[in-house]
């Protein structure tokens, strides 16, 4: 069932949490809304839910306005960062709430939930675990328990709300994998806030990148990945390196150095800051050409597969590279040598300064 | 024997001063508070010979204090139980105007010296009293009846209900109602299923120590009770009406029957207690 947001507001007070936001997620879709804190993704998603109303626009649920329904009624699966589980049911009788608590009417016979919670513990791999309190489950449990719980009713849209966000590492990737075959097994239409930009370009079909309570970009991951609309989002997906320079007839300097960009400068000429991802650097003792910058090696550092090096570039500014260890090794760079640096794939922004 | 129990009843090394010490002080309090005091009781009780003993603990009139009292005091828990809750309720889930006195007031019946209760319900529910005149045309008599024992149990109790219950809504996880919501839970499923299980051991916890200050309640009973033996007699009350007879061993006896069935009440309520909370971490 697809989603559409239709320019929403909504204030807290004095503070804005959503300005104007439109958004639709076509039927089964796995969309990321990704941002950082106070970007106004929860509160969009809560939104969605119906356990926030809107200050201003409209919800459509399959191209029905949801306004008149509250969450009850809009059969929608929330699933809370904190789990939310109900500590007092085992974990049988957390996933047969949304099911127990039917009308009568509606309400499956007592064999008929059993059956289908056991279905969905099986889908979680849990079925041993029916009869365990919350409290004697792990934190990657409980979550999986919870998304039994949100999908045991059915519902038309699975809403998650930074789902892994209080797990380990370990934990959560195996977790987030898990996910993207699940959505892949059933196709509910998915929306999940997370901050993590990894997570959004590992388990997502589509990125909505948020800040400041407005969408700022919306995409495949790969085209929010490379192709980011301005610098935030530039700085969001990823490290990056910052170039301040000018731009002089359609050419970007950088004292006195020509550097490439992955796209035709437009605008005028002036001051321009480039950005340029840490393993877009390459890294050589002899010159390529015009388009290198000499830097002077500050910092060596081994990061699990990864070597990053710390440069000072000519121009007096600080560049951290992604090297991989096999180039590192080739190199063997020392700490106070001499390098030239070439950048690949710089995009710049003459107008939006602001990160 | 310290060392065995610390072994086996603590995990290791806390924050706290050690096993030792912390054990000592409580067993050194609790003989000097209630030990000591309480086998005085059955020391002197014990002055009696069998016969007498259960004549002066089974006497009709004594039963039907036994009956009158704790008969009472469980309506007054069960009610203070039920309107408890509501008040908590109120006091944490709403904002209006006044709010803090409201909370402040649920604490008066604690402050207040209870011979003083006792006098003002007696006073607003006589014949002639405020909430009397209106009441007694009806049919309904509170002062100087049963009724009047229960009310002015209720009257003591409730702080307690409401103090226990309080901070457990206080604290509770708004996400867990949210979550119950999105699962289709209208709000008396998500009430009754949901929130009422997650407070019921404060409840319990609460009508327990109301039921307890309502069974050895005095002062503000006698004056409203009426007093009649075999029907609104409380057991304090003929404890001290032996003691003023010079009975002290008939005294004792009684107050030891009335000690052992609100030592099992208490317990039976504890062990209720902690099957409530079956699901917490062990």
């Amino acid at each position: 069932m697809s989603i559409e947001i239709e320019n929403v507001s909504k204030r807290f007070g004095a503070f804005a949490a959503l300005e104007d936001v439109s958004l639709s997620v076509p039927s089964g879709e796995l969309v990321a809304l990704l941002g950082p804190s106070g970007s106004g993704k929860t509160t969009l998603l809560r939104i969605i839910a119906g356990l926030e109303s809107v200050d201003d626009g409209r919800v459509l649920l399959n191209g029905e306005d949801a306004s008149p329904h509250d969450a009850r009624q809009r059969k929608v699966g929330f699933v809370f960062q904190h789990y939310a589980l109900f500590r007092h049911m085992n974990v049988f009788d957390n996933v047969a709430f949304g099911l127990s608590v039917k009308p009568k009417k509606t309400r499956p016979d007592k064999e008929a939930i059993r059956s289908k919670v056991f279905e969905l513990l099986k889908l979680i791999q849990m079925e041993h675990l029916w009869d365990r309190y919350p409290s004697q489950l792990s934190g990657g449990q409980r979550q999986r328990v919870a998304l039994a719980r949100a999908l045991a009713v059915e519902p038309r849209v699975l809403l998650l709300d930074e789902p892994f966000g209080a797990l380990d590492a370990k934990v959560r990737q195996e977790l987030r994998r898990w996910l993207r075959q699940l959505h892949d097994e059933i196709h509910v239409t998915s929306v999940f806030v997370t901050h993590d930009q990894e997570e959004a370009l590992e388990v997502a079909d589509r990125i909505v990148v948020m800040n400041r309570g407005k969408v700022v970009q919306e995409g495949t991951p790969s085209e929010v990945y490379d192709h980011p609309a301005n610098p935030f989002v530039f700085d969001f997906l990823g490290k990056v390196n910052l170039f301040h320079g000018r731009i002089d007839n359609g050419v970007a300097q950088l004292g006195g150095v020509r550097l490439p960009t992955s796209v035709p400068i437009s605008g005028g000429d002036g001051p321009a800051i480039g950005y340029v991802r840490t393993h877009d650097i390459e890294i050589s003792r002899h010159g390529n050409g015009i388009e290198d910058i000499t830097a002077q090696v500050r910092g060596v550092l081994r990061v699990g597969p990864l070597v990053r090096v710390d440069l000072l570039h000519a121009g007096g500014e600080q560049l951290e590279v992604d090297l991989s260890r096999d180039v590192a090794e080739v190199l063997a760079l020392q700490v106070g040598e001499q390098v030239f640096a070439s950048p690949r794939n710089v995009r710049f922004f003459v107008n939006d300064y602001q990160i | 024997m310290a060392r065995s129990l610390r072994k086996n009843g603590t995990a290791g090394w806390g924050t706290l001063p050690g096993f030792a010490p912390t054990m000592g002080y409580t067993l050194l309090c609790l003989v000097i508070v209630v030990l000591v005091p309480l086998s005085t009781l059955f020391f002197e009780a014990a002055t009696l010979t069998w016969d007498d003993f259960v004549g002066a603990v089974a006497a009709p009139r004594v039963l039907a204090s036994y009956r009158v009292t704790f008969g009472a005091a469980l309506l007054a828990a069960l009610t203070n139980a039920f309107s408890g809750v509501i008040v908590a309720w109120t006091l944490v889930r709403y904002r209006f105007p006044g709010r803090r006195m409201l909370d402040a007031l649920v604490d008066l019946p604690f402050a207040l010296p209870t011979a003083v209760a006792g006098i003002t319900l007696a006073g607003i529910f006589a014949s002639n009293g405020w909430l009397g005149k209106v009441l007694e045309p009806l049919g309904v008599k509170v002062a100087f009846t049963p009724v009047g024992i229960w009310l002015a149990m209720v009257f003591i109790g409730l702080p307690f209900v409401v103090r226990t219950v309080q901070p457990v809504l206080e604290e509770f996880d708004r996400e867990v109602e949210e979550a119950a919501a999105c699962l289709g839970g209208n709000r008396w499923q998500i009430f009754s299923r949901v929130v009422f299980p997650l407070m019921f051991p404060a409840v319990l916890t609460g009508f327990t120590l109301a039921f307890a200050r309502a069974v050895g309640e005095y002062g503000s009973i006698v004056f409203i009770a009426g007093n009649m033996p075999m029907v609104s007699e409380i057991t304090p009350l003929l404890i001290i009406t032996k003691l003023e007879q010079y009975d002290y061993a008939g005294a004792t006896a009684v107050a030891v029957v009335m000690l052992v069935i609100s030592f099992m009440v208490l317990l039976a309520l504890n062990l209720l207690q902690k099957w409530s909370r079956r699901y917490a971490e062990q």
